[in-house]
């Protein structure tokens, strides 16, 4: 069973004066348990659009999505909360961490909100992720005193705290420069390798070729999909990847 | 092009502005309806004055009187400008019948006079401000006496004296410059000068009011103590113009103080007010700010657009609020029209609450510029980037989350972020604070107003009953008699006579004045005292606070008194508060020549089961003459006319406060969801969810409340404390305590404000931005 299905998703914005835009036009996409997917286009094409569409922060026109076996279109403002909550992992571009929580609140809020498991529980895996991502010592700063990169990997770690089903990322590099990019990346791909299920969007080939399929969307439409295989660092040669998917793209236009 | 942003702005934001407008033309009203009160006053007063052609002092004397030794003193006064004595026929409450009433007025702790219309000054007026001419039969009845009994034009007077009996019937009211308010506990009634002189023969109690009018103001203190040093019948309260003044404008200025101390608050509420608006609007169009700006728009262009909405904001306000005043103003000034009679109009009637409402917009349009210098802290480059005001920096890690065990997630929130942003949170903990005050200062003075306490501020002790006899004819057997009847009386407990006589005393400006002292055992029915205690020995004196102050004495200073023909220094033993006889009586254990006394007094308690009532017709039978008074009712008739004026202002005050607390509640979380708006929205896209955000608004503002709630309540013995005294200090009495209803005060007025916070909380929130996060974020 895939654990996320897309069909006919249709999302039409009204520009006013009855004019309409179509964002996306009949999207079906399936994603497995442990795939990497990454989304790439170029701006307006729909990427961020299909994320927050199939996460449920935006409605849709027409279409549906199932997560897990759950249709989710007809779920309620509270219920999609509640499974973003527990079930899937958000990583934004701006990163988006509360201003008046240090890092470690951040990472553990919502946590302590989905009550998954007791307080110390969760601090300890907490502590865990922060050890993975390489921020432990900046557990108890605030997140005006660190730098993006650092940023982004305490937003990875809020969104893996309550081991989701699935991570969406929306250009989550796509603010940093390439070292800490990659760092991140090297993250996120680590991530994967432990099971976890990825969709990302991204304006970078360098991110997409990590990914095991990259889909290509133009006008809200998936144009086309490339099947890069997994890929393992160390064993699989990333820069061959790229290049691949750079001459795939340039042949789409991109 | 300006006018079309502003009426887009009044479009966008038509609740928060419909709001503001409500609020500044709620102020607007109250200041105005101030400056008319005090207007009003001050004009009607003034008026009454120069129409009745009040005196400028008048002696009361009951007892034999010598009318040429009177003239005498007055020809050879150069100052007295006239001087007339007037006859008062003392009737007992028991032989007067008002209305169709079936009762007398036995029980009524006011003395009645009766009178015919004087001739050269103190006129008595009607209802017009017309000097009263009564024809045989009829009668002008006092205006007090028109609103207890709801008497009306044509209703009957009977008056009854063993086998004498007569009616009137009543073809006016009295407006009487002397004896108008409540407090003034004598009354009098006009009749025709035939049915004065019959009744003359059958009631042959007569009161004298010995009335001077004088040509030079500036020297009523120095004719006062002429007066006083003479031979001349001093055997009763002594009068003059100030303390007329005072006792007319008491009740409703009164009044016109809470209105205005209300207003104030109102004022600086409104302010703050329209500063959450302003900011919010501000936040709210931060990025159209920087746009304008970066099409290079001038700064000063910019805020004309913002200062143009709420200057015409406030001028719709405040023209609204006075005209609304002008419809209310009949309602505030009713009891000064009644008791005082409306002024002709002037100029300066409308022109001071004019002045004032204007001052209102002025304050309104001063602060919006001093709001609007946020503009120059504005970039172009960081409007547009952010769209958002920069947060201030706050320390995040002295509260953590991560070492909290127990507490809930949004309730941690909340308090986190008002430990956060206390500075702008404090700014609703002081509205809610001063709503508070609003509500619960007016309601304490009230309840201290109606409590049994207060009589201890009248200068009498708590007792049950009060027996007070005045001078007649052999007053002082009669006075022993009832002693020795009451101490036999098994029904008594305890009993304490008070003998009150004139002694001169040695001013501080050394010349001699009179002084009314009540001598007895006080220690049996003890007064409360603002400092020292009551006199132990016959070498002590207390004084009340004015005398007291006007003689320059503390406790354990020295006072001169001559007793008989000997100087005496007493010790002052205490000193407490009497807003009876003006505030300036004394109290001592002195030796009493029955030649000076001015009137006797029984205090007395019954046993517990007795009834009071019971005693009182038996003791008003027993005692005839003497009047019965029960303590409580000598209160609610006394001061019942302000505390009925109070309660309406008690009420304004509660419906005003729960409006400010409500709308200012609303506009702030308005303020709040605004600036709050992308973090709310991280929140939701991690998966919050509304309600969970609802907590933590609810947790902080709750939170808010109740430190307000605790410092108003707090605040109250202090504030409030100090506001009636200032308020007690001009009806006599600088050292008024406050009396808390701890139910009242600590728990159901909190606890209604913290319900409208908190429905306010939950009804504001519910039209949170429920836009899908997806486009917030892409903001």
């Amino acid at each position: 069973m895939p654990v996320l299905e897309a069909k006919g998703l249709h999302k039409v914005y009204s520009t006013g004066e009855g004019n309409e835009q179509a964002v996306l036009l009949d999207i079906d996409l399936q994603m497995r348990q442990g795939e990497f997917v990454a989304v790439m286009g170029p701006s307006g094409s729909g990427k961020s659009t299909l994320l927050y569409a199939v996460s449920g922060m935006d409605k849709l026109t027409a279409g549906s999505v199932i997560f897990n076996g759950l249709d989710i279109t007809g779920l309620s403002e509270d219920e999609l909360a509640g499974l973003r909550l527990r079930e899937m992992g958000f990583i934004f571009q701006q990163m988006h961490l509360l201003k008046n929580l240090n890092i470690i609140d951040n990472i553990i809020l919502s946590a302590y909100r989905a009550k998954i498991s007791n307080r110390r529980t969760i601090n300890k895996r907490a502590a865990e992720l922060m050890e993975r991502t390489g921020i432990t010592a900046l557990a108890d700063r605030d997140i005006t005193q660190v730098s993006g990169g650092q940023l982004q990997r305490a937003a990875i770690c809020r969104a893996l705290i309550n081991e989701p089903a699935i991570l969406l990322g929306d250009e989550p590099t796509g603010a940093l420069n390439s070292k800490a990019a990659g760092e991140i990346m090297d993250i996120l791909e680590d991530i994967h390798h432990t099971g976890t299920t990825i969709l990302l969007a991204t304006h970078d080939a360098k991110v997409a070729a990590r990914a095991e399929r990259v889909l290509y969307m133009r006008d809200g439409q998936i144009a086309a999909e490339q099947h890069l295989g997994p890929y393992r660092s160390g064993t699989s040669d990333l820069k061959k990847r790229e290049e691949m998917l750079s001459s795939w793209l340039s042949g789409m236009g991109f | 092009m300006l006018l079309k942003i502003v009426k887009r702005d009044f479009q966008r934001n038509k609740m928060i502005t419909l709001g503001l407008f409500i609020f500044i033309m709620l102020s607007s009203l109250l200041t105005a309806s101030s400056a008319h009160v005090v207007m009003e006053l001050t004009h009607s007063l003034d008026n009454l004055l120069v129409k009745s052609n009040a005196p400028h002092f008048v002696q009361m004397h009951a007892g034999p009187i010598d009318n040429e030794a009177i003239a005498n003193f007055a020809a050879a006064n150069s100052i007295v400008k006239e001087q007339q004595t007037v006859e008062m026929l003392s009737l007992d409450g028991s032989q007067v019948t008002l209305g169709s009433s079936m009762k007398t007025e036995a029980n009524s702790v006011m003395d009645i006079g009766f009178v015919k219309q004087n001739l050269q000054f103190d006129f008595l007026l009607n209802l017009d401000n017309e000097i009263i001419q009564v024809s045989e039969g009829e009668i002008a009845v006092p205006i007090y006496y028109m609103k207890q009994k709801n008497l009306h034009v044509g209703d009957q007077v009977s008056l009854s004296k063993g086998q004498f009996q007569t009616s009137f019937t009543i073809v006016d009211f009295v407006r009487d410059v002397q004896m108008n308010p409540s407090i003034v506990s004598s009354k009098r009634f006009v009749v025709s000068d035939a049915d004065f002189t019959a009744l003359k023969s059958e009631f042959r109690e007569i009161e004298y009011l010995i009335e001077f009018q004088l040509t030079d103001l500036s020297k009523l203190s120095e004719f006062h103590n002429a007066y006083q040093a003479s031979n001349l019948p001093n055997k009763g309260p002594a009068i003059d113009l100030p303390l007329l003044k005072t006792l007319n404008s008491l009740t409703d200025g009164v009044i016109a103080v809470v209105i205005l101390l209300v207003s104030l608050l109102l004022i600086l509420i409104a302010i703050l007010c329209l500063r959450f608006t302003m900011l919010a609007t501000i936040e709210e169009d931060y990025r159209e700010i920087g746009v304008m700006k970066a099409i290079g728009i001038a700064q000063p262009d910019i805020k004309k657009i913002y200062l143009a909405k709420y200057f015409v904001l406030a001028i719709l306000a405040a023209i609204g609020g006075y005209l609304l005043s002008l419809i209310a103003m009949k309602w505030f000034t009713a009891n000064i029209s009644l008791y005082l009679g409306a002024a002709p109009n002037s100029v300066l009637q409308h022109a001071v609450p004019l002045l004032a409402v204007s001052l209102i917009v002025g304050i309104v349009v001063l602060f919006c510029r001093l709001v609007l210098r946020r503009f120059n802290r504005i970039t172009a480059v960081d409007a547009l980037r952010t769209g958002a005001s920069p947060a201030p920096p706050s320390s995040t890690s002295i509260l953590s989350l991560s070492k909290r065990r127990l507490l809930p997630v949004n309730v941690f929130l909340g308090l986190k972020d008002v430990y956060g942003r206390f500075k702008m949170f404090g700014i609703l903990l002081f509205v809610i604070l001063v709503g508070l005050l609003i509500i619960i200062v007016p309601v304490n003075f009230m309840h201290t107003l109606q409590s049994p306490q207060f009589i201890s501020y009248m200068g009498v002790g708590q007792s049950d009953i009060r027996i007070d006899l005045q001078q007649t004819a052999n007053v002082d057997q009669r006075f022993e008699k009832m002693i020795a009847s009451l101490e036999e009386d098994n029904d008594v407990v305890k009993l304490s006579p008070l003998v009150t006589s004139r002694f001169k005393v040695l001013g501080s400006d050394g010349a001699w004045e009179s002084i009314n002292v009540e001598s007895g055992d006080f220690s049996i029915f003890p007064l409360s005292y603002m400092d020292g205690a009551s006199p132990a020995t016959a070498g002590e004196i207390a004084l009340s606070d004015l005398n007291a102050k006007d003689l320059n004495k503390q406790v354990g200073d020295t006072v001169q008194l001559l007793i008989g023909d000997k100087e005496q220094n007493l010790t002052v033993s205490g000193i407490y508060q009497d807003i009876t006889n003006g505030g300036r009586t004394a109290k001592a254990r002195l030796p009493y020549n029955e030649e000076s006394v001015l009137w006797y007094v029984v205090a007395l308690d019954v046993k517990p089961g007795v009834s009071v009532r019971d005693k009182m017709d038996q003791y008003a039978e027993a005692f005839y003459p003497a009047k019965i008074t029960h303590l409580e009712d000598y209160l609610a008739q006394t001061l019942g006319n302000t505390i009925k004026q109070l309660k309406l202002v008690v009420l304004l005050a509660i419906v005003i406060s729960i409006a400010i607390i409500a709308l200012i509640t609303s506009l702030f979380l308005k303020m709040l969801l605004a600036k709050d708006a992308a973090q709310l929205t991280v929140m939701r896209s991690i998966g919050f969810k509304n309600s969970d955000i609802r907590i933590q608004y609810l947790g902080r503002i709750l939170l808010v409340s109740a430190i307000g709630i605790l410092i108003g309540i707090l605040t109250t013995g202090t504030i409030g404390q100090g506001l009636v005294k200032a308020l007690g200090s001009f009806m006599g009495a600088s050292n008024i305590q406050l009396v808390v209803q701890p139910v009242t005060a600590y728990l159901i007025i909190p606890a209604a404000v913290m319900t409208i916070v908190a429905i306010t909380t939950f009804v504001t929130t519910l039209s949170m931005n429920k836009s899908r996060i997806a486009e917030q974020i892409g903001k």
